[in-house]
């Protein structure tokens, strides 16, 4: 097991309130495989990849209970020294937007070269040879000029890979992708979502790829959780989730995916309601105001994750009916 | 680039012009007649009217202006009316403490102001930082004249670490020269500090918020790397602008700091010269000191490209 998530919770802190943002949430990476995180906005799924990196604002987030294992060490225990050892060099993070998560005033290839200085020995000029060659693995053309241009001087696309070259320079243990193609053109989209695959593949790093698009989580990933109001709701292989849903909300988010071979149909169906807030406590199943499924017990108490099949598990009390509807 | 610096060059002279014209008439058109001053209490309307013949005074506005505007360009900027001495050698031999008062001045307020700005911006709304911002508001507001009279009466009159006043020139020895210059260089640099840190951290403080700051922290770089490597060169802009502009108006502060502690700079020379209606003395620094001006705000619009990479001009 790589990377193994036990019960964490992270709060937030503002003068007059606590946002619950991750209310306790568990689950494994193992190496070299692809798990896929989904969920809407706001469900805590960038939250879970800056809380396992630790690059939460100290002053308004904490991660008040759980652990984090990875390697057998548990991240929330070490040092500011130990994980800025790890951040970077064992696991790696891509962020959502190019176009602003590359420091406007440094040459790409210099950036890329930070990275291999700060975990290994290289000299300059040995890290800025990694850099071309890190540039060259994601396939940006001219990689000897490419190295000196600053990242105004590239395309969203380009900036793009030139923050997977950074991230995947010190060959990481696992990468986390916070919704890498969001911000892109589509066809791009597809491009960068290869690219991430086929490295993936070559380099044998495990991925935790952070999206709200069940397409891409159907091309990139083994097994698949699904995050709702700061919890997983559904955890499974990729092919079962697609073919049983267990949970309401994971199949209210594939009816509302547009499909193509339906042709142009009536109205995408979408969820009703509203995100709860976290500020609140929530008592019983945070989905249940949004759920055709819910009844009392839904309103009462909170449903456990529990096993509905091999290696698939949902939040919901009534699970079985709703893989079976 | 080129182009540019050609084009500022061009509009440098049009504004140094411009300031020639406004010199020249501020102190033709203002009260007082300087040939009646040079004749002194005893003197005649026949006297006053020779000096005045002499000194050209007599002749058209324009014609006088074209006079003075030709030798000040070959170097002439006319003779003190009351020492009789040459203005650019009254000038020179007075530059040596201004210039130790100005430079120490703004190596002082710089290095602090920024260091200030960056840990409040590090630490924003802890206990450092509300220090910062009270020291920061009192130096604004606080005047270079008390803080040097609080300054000489703590440090000089009480404790007597540090001379009440006067100057030393560097060649009597660095000691003796430093010693002098303590009290003057902090009086004068607190509201620079002031102006510095508040500038520095303001945009310290959004740059960190920056999504390339996230993925600094997340490829491990230490908190140095951080605020000195990535954080300091994307503030720099605005932290080079305010540097410009409090090394562009210091003349003001060194006039009044000079007179405070007693310092024989070009401070106390233009002040003397104002009392005594000298204008040549008048005309001469403000000419300097303009010239001065401009030079420093061209050279700080072409430090920007130093900084950013994606200013070009």
């Amino acid at each position: 097991m790589l990377l193994d998530v036990r019960d964490l919770e992270t709060h937030f802190y503002s003068e007059e309130s606590v946002t619950r943002a991750l209310g306790g949430i568990s689950f494994q990476v193992k190496k070299g495989e692809t798990l896929g995180v989904v969920g809407e906005s706001g469900c805590g799924k960038s939250v879970t990849a800056l809380t396992i990196l630790r690059l939460l604002p100290k002053l308004s987030a904490r991660t008040v209970g759980g652990e984090i294992h990875f390697h057998g060490r548990n991240l929330l225990e070490l040092s500011d020294r130990e994980m800025r050892k790890i951040r970077g060099d064992q696991i790696a993070m891509i962020f959502q937007e190019p176009m602003t998560s590359l420091n406007p005033v440094y040459t790409v290839g210099r950036q890329i070269a930070e990275a291999v200085q700060i975990h290994t020995k290289a000299s300059r000029s040995v890290a800025m040879e990694k850099a071309e060659e890190m540039l060259r693995l994601v396939r940006i053309a001219d990689p000897e000029l490419r190295v000196n241009n600053y990242p105004h001087e590239m395309s969203g696309g380009m900036r793009q890979r030139a923050v997977i070259a950074m991230a995947l320079a010190c060959s990481p243990e696992l990468l986390i992708a916070d919704e890498p193609t969001t911000a892109l053109d589509v066809t791009i989209q597809a491009q960068i979502l290869r690219l991430i695959v086929d490295l993936k593949e070559r380099t044998g790093t495990a991925v935790m790829f952070i999206t709200h698009d069940l397409g891409v989580v159907a091309e990139t990933c083994q097994r698949v959780i699904v995050m709702y109001a700061g919890r997983i709701v559904e955890q499974a292989n990729v092919i079962d989730l697609f073919a049983r849903p267990a949970h309401p909300y994971t199949q209210g988010l594939m009816r509302s995916v547009p499909d193509r071979r339906r042709g142009r149909q009536r109205r995408l169906p979408e969820i009703p309601g509203i995100v709860p807030s976290l500020r609140e406590p929530i008592v019983g199943c945070s989905f249940a105001p949004r759920c055709p499924f819910a009844i009392d017990i839904c309103r009462e108490k909170t449903p456990a994750l529990r096993d509905v099949g091999s290696s698939h598990a949902a939040a919901c009390w009534r699970a079985e009916e709703v893989m079976g509807a | 680039m080129a182009t540019y610096i050609l084009r500022r060059i061009f509009s440098t002279i049009a504004v140094m012009v411009m300031v020639g014209v406004f010199v020249f008439l501020l102190l033709r058109l203002a009260p007082g007649d300087p040939a009646a001053i040079i004749a002194g209490d005893k003197g005649t309307p026949e006297m006053i009217a020779g000096i005045r013949e002499q000194l050209g005074l007599n002749e058209p506005l324009p014609v006088q202006f074209v006079h003075w505007a030709l030798s000040i360009l070959s170097g002439d900027f006319g003779t003190s009316i009351f020492t009789g001495l040459p203005v650019l050698e009254l000038i020179s031999q007075r530059l040596e403490p201004t210039v130790s008062l100005s430079i120490l001045t703004m190596i002082l307020s710089v290095t602090t102001g920024i260091s200030f700005g960056i840990v409040a911006a590090w630490r924003a709304g802890g206990l450092i930082d509300r220090i910062l911002t009270v020291f920061a508001t009192l130096g604004f507001s606080v005047p270079v004249f008390v803080v040097g009279f609080f300054l000489i009466y703590l440090f000089a009159i009480i404790s007597h670490w540090l001379p009440v006043q006067g100057y030393q020139p560097i060649d009597h020895g660095f000691g003796p020269w430093l010693v002098h210059l303590i009290l003057p260089t902090v009086a004068l640099s607190l509201g620079y500090i002031a102006f510095i840190a508040r500038i520095a951290r303001a945009s310290m403080l959004e740059v960190l918020s920056e999504d390339y700051m996230r993925t600094a922290a997340a490829k491990g770089a230490s908190s140095y790397a951080m605020l000195f490597h990535h954080a300091l060169k994307n503030a720099g802009v605005p932290i080079l602008t305010v540097i410009g502009l409090s090394f562009a108006s210091l003349v003001g502060g060194v006039v009044i700091t000079e007179t405070v502690f007693n310092i024989p700079g070009v401070g106390r020379l233009v002040v003397d010269a104002i009392n005594n209606r000298d204008y040549p003395i008048i005309q001469g620094v403000l000419i300097l000191v303009s010239a001065l001006y401009v030079l420093i705000n061209l050279a700080v619009d072409l430090s920007y490209t130093l900084v950013d990479p994606r200013i070009r001009y």
